[in-house]
């Protein structure tokens, strides 16, 4: 083929094509708002960076799930299970341990004379004469098995040690997690020229698994002996395989989780390659963590939803939230309290009747909703997950504490929103009665939850395209910006987000905005400002029949 | 024979750490633990990860104490955490007393209503 460019031209005559200029590209917000994030007991999961999990891996990444008879710390497990098959699209985990943690290496041994293949734990890394071994940090604490065999290698009917293997990691029910086929030879390429090495076909795949190689008897080196259980196929004509036994090579040290502990938590999700635009408490009861959530909350300008125990009556509920000061707080409307007096079977099945929290529940409808996007990519935010519309969908709901009117009106004041029945056209049901903030205002948008949602996805989608906009001469960033504003705040018009301002200095628009370099700093410095009103949500309404003649 | 008692207040003004502090002096006790606790803050507090415990301010005549069965040493530090965040964060050098009840006046026998609630509390 012959063409009739150049891409780059000398003095010669010729013609050169340039790389094609893209101007056409819409600043988009992918599907982040249809995920959460939260920190966790669990007793699978990797401990040294959050990871994401959806419905179809939940019980693979996090575990079966445990009782919460056995640890209160277990409820997390039910929240993230539930939400997952209800709405939210994926979860940010970050497994909660303490230092005393420990992942050990399972290591597999050649055993003289019979050469068969032996297995133990080592907190250790392996040194000595061993064959591999392996670090599993996905850390179950329930166990891994690992298999292995060597194909069968002859030359003239007789039968050589082998250096490939194929080796398998399953979990203790027999799910195959990971299967590399490698080397032990350093030097080893597949038929492509890259490295068959078993450390690193591993490392191609994964990075949940780290394996060593050893070295065996006094020639060095690793194999796998012809007379070896791993070796071949046996007299049936069927492979051979060594297998261990459920080897656990992990244990997270406990429960006692520190401030410390919560904080390393912390700082792992706000630092997370992946985005979400919710926090989950998973019907934690303690303090410490919730307080590390609010912090997270603000650092990230993400919403906090979490539940108070529904075991506790009103006045201890109170007590409960006016503890964490969280109304002080600078990120107070990004905090929802849900207060859930109320016993119903576990939606995950592994525990007896019993109190589960409902904000994580929320967030999952949040996300669902969110799903639902506009020709202009908006979601209907502006619908607030409560009332009518959003029951709780568990079965055998029954409500152990009834508040009075008075008791409403006090969880109103201290912001915390009950979730409990209520009679509507068509039946009564379960429902998420109110939608408060934690903020501590009378009278204005910021203590409606439905506005909490709208701004921080606005804030989300101004900070991004500012971030893109980032590097660019200072003109061509203030007319990309400002274009980019006017489209976000019509779609946010149109999508009926906004509603028409009687703030004076508005002159009756819903939205303004102001961009240009800054006065002081003007070659370095551009000042993005908008001013917002968004519409509200009906909460109390007062009805008065006047009787006429 | 002493109890085991400790004191919980803001670590940046107390200068202890509360880990380290529930770790010393309950290193050697036994699970379950009846233990009562005391609110020194001028506030109600709820802790209800140890067996939905609520007490009310420290100028409340009653209800500002109150016995718990502490099923774990983990379970312990969880609460001696949560204490020390009330603390840190409303800026109280002392906030709660834990002090274990003697042996002599621990339950006997199978379970009281006081251990099964914990349990179920997990």
């Amino acid at each position: 083929m012959t063409t009739a460019f150049v891409r780059q031209l000398g003095a010669e005559s010729g013609v050169q094509l340039n790389p094609l200029r893209d101007n056409s590209e819409i600043p988009t917000v992918g599907n982040a708002d249809q995920a959460f994030a939260i920190m966790m007991r669990s007793t699978r999961g990797r401990i040294d960076k959050p990871f994401k999990v959806d419905r179809g891996n939940v019980f693979k990444k996090i575990g079966k799930g445990e009782q919460i008879r056995l640890s209160a710390l277990n409820e997390a497990w039910v929240h993230v299970v539930e939400a997952l098959n209800k709405g939210a699209y994926e979860c940010v985990t970050q497994r909660l341990v303490t230092p005393d943690a420990v992942i050990s290496w399972a290591v597999v041994s050649v055993m003289p004379e019979v050469m068969d293949l032996a297995f133990n734990v080592s907190d250790l890394e392996p040194d000595g004469e061993y064959l591999f071994a392996v670090k599993h940090l996905d850390c179950f604490n329930d166990g891994i098995v690992l298999e292995c065999r060597a194909d069968e290698k002859k030359s003239g009917s007789v039968a050589y040690a082998n250096e490939r293997i194929t080796l398998r990691i399953l979990d203790k029910d027999g799910v195959l997690l990971h299967e590399f086929y490698g080397s032990f030879n350093v030097d080893a390429k597949d038929d492509y020229g890259n490295s068959a090495y078993l450390p690193d076909v591993a490392l191609a795949q994964t990075d949940s698994v780290e394996i060593r190689v050893g070295s065996i008897g006094e020639g060095g080196g690793a194999f796998i002996d012809p007379v070896s259980n791993a070796y071949g196929y046996d007299e049936n004509g069927r492979e051979k395989w060594a297998k261990s036994y459920v080897m656990h090579c992990f244990d997270e040290g406990g429960t006692g989780y520190s401030t410390a502990d919560y904080m390393a938590a912390r700082e792992k999700l706000q630092y997370a390659p992946f985005d979400y635009a919710y926090i989950s408490s998973g019907g934690t009861q303690s303090p410490a963590l919730l307080a590390q959530l609010a912090q997270l909350a603000f650092d990230t300008n993400r919403q906090l939803r979490f539940d108070i125990p529904g075991n506790l009556d009103p006045e201890a509920a109170i007590a409960f939230l006016e503890q964490l000061n969280m109304g002080a707080s600078p990120a107070a409307h990004l905090l929802h309290a849900f207060w859930t007096p109320l016993k119903s079977d576990d939606p995950t099945g592994i525990n007896p009747k019993g109190y589960f929290g409902s904000a994580t529940l929320n967030i999952a409808y949040a996300c669902g909703r969110n799903a639902q996007t506009n020709a202009k990519g908006f979601a209907p935010k502006n619908y607030v997950i409560a009332g009518r519309e959003w029951p709780i969908t568990r079965t055998r709901i029954t409500q152990a504490y009834t508040p009075r009117d008075q008791e409403l009106n006090a969880l109103a004041k201290a912001k915390i929103n009950p979730v409990m029945y209520e009679s509507y056209t068509g039946g009564g049901r379960y429902v998420f009665r109110d939608s408060l903030t934690c903020a501590q205002v009378e009278s204005s948008l910021k203590k409606l939850i439905a506005v909490a949602d709208m701004s921080t996805s606005i804030d989300d989608a101004v900070t991004r395209a500012a971030k893109d906009a980032l590097q660019l001469p200072m003109e061509a960033s203030v007319k990309r910006t400002k274009d980019f504003l006017t489209r976000l705040f019509e779609g946010a018009d149109s999508a009926k987000w906004l509603v028409p301002s009687d703030a004076p200095e508005m002159g009756g628009k819903a939205w303004m905005f102001d961009v240009r370099p800054n006065e002081v700093h003007p070659y370095e410095r551009m000042d993005v400002s908008y001013w917002l009103r968004y519409d509200g949500t009906n909460r109390q309404t007062f009805v008065t029949q006047t009787l006429t003649r | 024979m002493t109890t085991r008692k400790v004191e919980l207040g803001a670590p940046s003004l107390t200068g202890k750490e509360a880990k380290t502090l529930v770790a010393q002096v309950f290193a050697e006790a036994k699970y379950p633990l009846k233990v009562q606790v005391t609110n020194l803050m001028p506030r109600d507090v709820s802790f209800p990860e140890v067996d939905g415990l609520f007490l009310r301010h420290c100028a409340s005549d009653k209800g500002c104490q109150a016995v718990v069965l502490v099923d774990s040493h983990d379970k312990l530090q969880r609460l001696a955490s949560s204490v020390v965040q009330i603390a840190e964060l409303n800026r109280y050098p002392s906030a709660l007393v834990i002090e274990e009840v003697p042996v002599a006046e621990q339950p006997k026998g199978k379970g009281t209503k006081a251990q099964t609630a914990a349990k179920d509390q997990g």
